[in-house]
């Protein structure tokens, strides 16, 4: 019973990290069609920033860089390069993502090296016993920045300016000739994207250290848990996000630590053939 | 009030419409008429600003505004209704008219959508009700409501019959017609040629990509091209 807690408080912080990066994926991808995978390298700059590049300064400036470098990267990506090429084709732009993600990495290694640094959590190394449950604080930390940023975007949906957005989902062509000025909201909704991969590089850093190519499988594995609920809907994607990142956890515990990777793409494929749409998404929503 | 003269419109470098000129005027229901790929549609699209213009000029009280966004052409008083109504199907009535009506100066909200409730009375009824769930009459007339709660100046619509019930498509015309007839400048695409003509009072018959027949309602109305065309055996039933 202990290990099971166990396994399950540690699923749900891995799950929210992923869930982090799938709300950025599922937020762009309805808006545009377009997925993201740089996001991963985003949040992976996000940690070098917070724990490697700038130990003197204060804590709070690194963290504030990491935010606005990240969503400085997010919108200049889309501005300058994805969109020119989204507009012919789709696919084209998201390998082109997929290949900024592993300059980016590679950028880092170049300055920084390729050795895995340790990263010390902001929130320090205590451990805190809930009944028969011990948990870091680190691992409260991302419980509650996770709880904290989704309840913000859903607040940010349900608002006035949140109608509009919805209404462009449904019908962009639609909004635009309304007059909602769609490529407006899009900046905006990729600058939203550019603080969830932030918040989830920052948050990762002391759980897996930092290393340039973490961000590579964290793209990946977060797009898993995104399509393993629908990536169709924010909501869905998140859930599904948290899901893989409990279905990993306790694969990992109860049967092969070895595995756990295997695990994650072997579930991909599994729903790609199933459920396409995702566990919680609707036939008509599948676009992948 | 919006004039297009010799407009060449299309899809990248494929041209659609190739030589266009109409005009509609300040308080003035005018209509497209013709046959499938006569490029009525295509000019709409070109209004609105979602297809490129490729030559001659649009331009909305004597400005050129091809280079204008679709969101800034919304802006200057041009309301699409577009074919097949495109509701936002998820959100509610209200939201529906809420989203359009906050869009521009956020004045007097409140006031517009009950205006749009009192013209549509079944709409009001509805209002909590998600807009993907009404029937196509009702969309129809959220369509017609979004444009409207946005205090046009010109009502630009697609196909206002299109996929209605005549009872239907009589009643949401008469409603288009009042609007023409309070001083609302309209500029109708309409395959139904006999509501066309009810509604406004000057027209175009478009046929491959160019206007080869325009006049008020009584002239188009001798013309034998429309009569064979559009009147035939539709004319007598009405």
């Amino acid at each position: 019973m202990e290990t099971f807690v166990q396994l399950i408080a540690a699923g749900l912080v891995t799950g929210t990290i992923y869930a982090l990066i799938a709300a950025g994926y599922a937020v762009l991808y309805t808006a545009t069609g377009f997925v993201n995978f740089a996001l991963g390298a985003q949040a992976m700059i996000g940690g070098y920033l917070t724990y490697v590049f700038l130990p003197e300064l204060p804590l709070i400036v690194r963290v504030l860089l990491a935010i606005v470098v990240s969503i400085l990267v997010s919108v200049a990506s889309w501005a300058f390069f994805y969109r020119q090429v989204a507009e012919k084709d789709m696919l084209s732009a998201v390998i082109m993502s997929f290949g900024f993600s592993i300059v980016m990495a590679e950028f880092v290694r170049i300055i920084a090296g390729g050795i895995p640094l340790p990263a010390e959590s902001p929130f320090g190394s205590g451990v805190q016993q809930i009944g028969i449950l011990s948990i870091s604080n680190h691992s409260m930390a991302v419980l509650v920045v996770g709880i904290v940023l989704f309840a913000a975007l859903a607040l940010v949906f349900r608002s006035r300016g949140g109608m509009s957005i919805r209404a462009m989902f449904q019908d962009k062509e639609m909004a635009e000739t309304l007059g909602i000025p769609t490529n407006r909201v899009v900046i905006g909704l990729f600058a939203l994207s550019g603080v969830f991969a932030a918040a989830a590089g920052i948050l990762t850093g002391p759980i897996l250290s930092m290393s340039p190519h973490m961000g590579t499988s964290l793209a990946l594995i977060a797009f898993v848990g995104a399509i393993l609920g629908g990536l169709g809907r924010i909501s869905t994607a998140i859930i599904g996000a948290i899901m893989l990142g409990l279905l990993e956890t306790l694969f990992a515990g109860y049967v092969s630590q070895d595995y756990r990777t295997t695990l994650v793409f072997a579930v991909f494929i599994l729903v790609l053939i199933v459920r396409p749409a995702g566990v919680f998404g609707s036939k008509t929503k599948v676009k992948v | 009030m919006l004039e297009l003269k010799n407009a060449r419109i299309g899809y990248g470098p494929v041209s659609v419409v190739h030589d266009l000129t109409i005009s509609v005027g300040a308080s003035e229901a005018v209509f497209l008429v013709g046959p499938n790929g006569a490029g009525k549609s295509t000019t709409l699209r070109g209004i609105i600003g979602h297809n490129p213009l490729l030559g001659g000029s649009i331009t909305w009280e004597g400005k050129d505004i091809s280079k204008l966004a679709p969101h800034e052409r919304a802006r200057l008083g041009i309301a699409l209704v577009p074919e097949g109504r495109h509701v936002f199907p998820q959100l509610s009535v209200l939201e529906n008219l809420e989203v359009a009506a906050r869009v521009g100066p956020n004045t007097r909200v409140k006031e517009r959508i009950e205006s749009i409730f009192d013209r549509f009375p079944r709409l009001a009824g509805r209002r909590s009700q998600q807009a993907g769930l009404l029937s196509g009459g009702e969309q129809q007339m959220l369509a017609i409501g979004r444009a409207l709660v946005q205090e046009p100046r010109l009502l630009v619509i697609d196909e206002l019959s299109l996929g209605l019930a005549p009872v239907i498509y009589q009643q949401v015309g008469e409603s288009v017609r009042d609007l023409a007839r309070d001083g609302l400048s309209v500029l109708l695409v309409e395959q139904n040629a006999v509501l066309a003509m009810k509604i406004c009072s000057r027209g175009y018959l478009l046929s491959r990509g160019t206007a080869v027949l325009e006049g008020t309602v009584e002239e188009l109305k001798t013309k034998s091209e429309m009569r064979e065309l559009y009147l035939g055996g539709l004319g007598k039933g009405n």
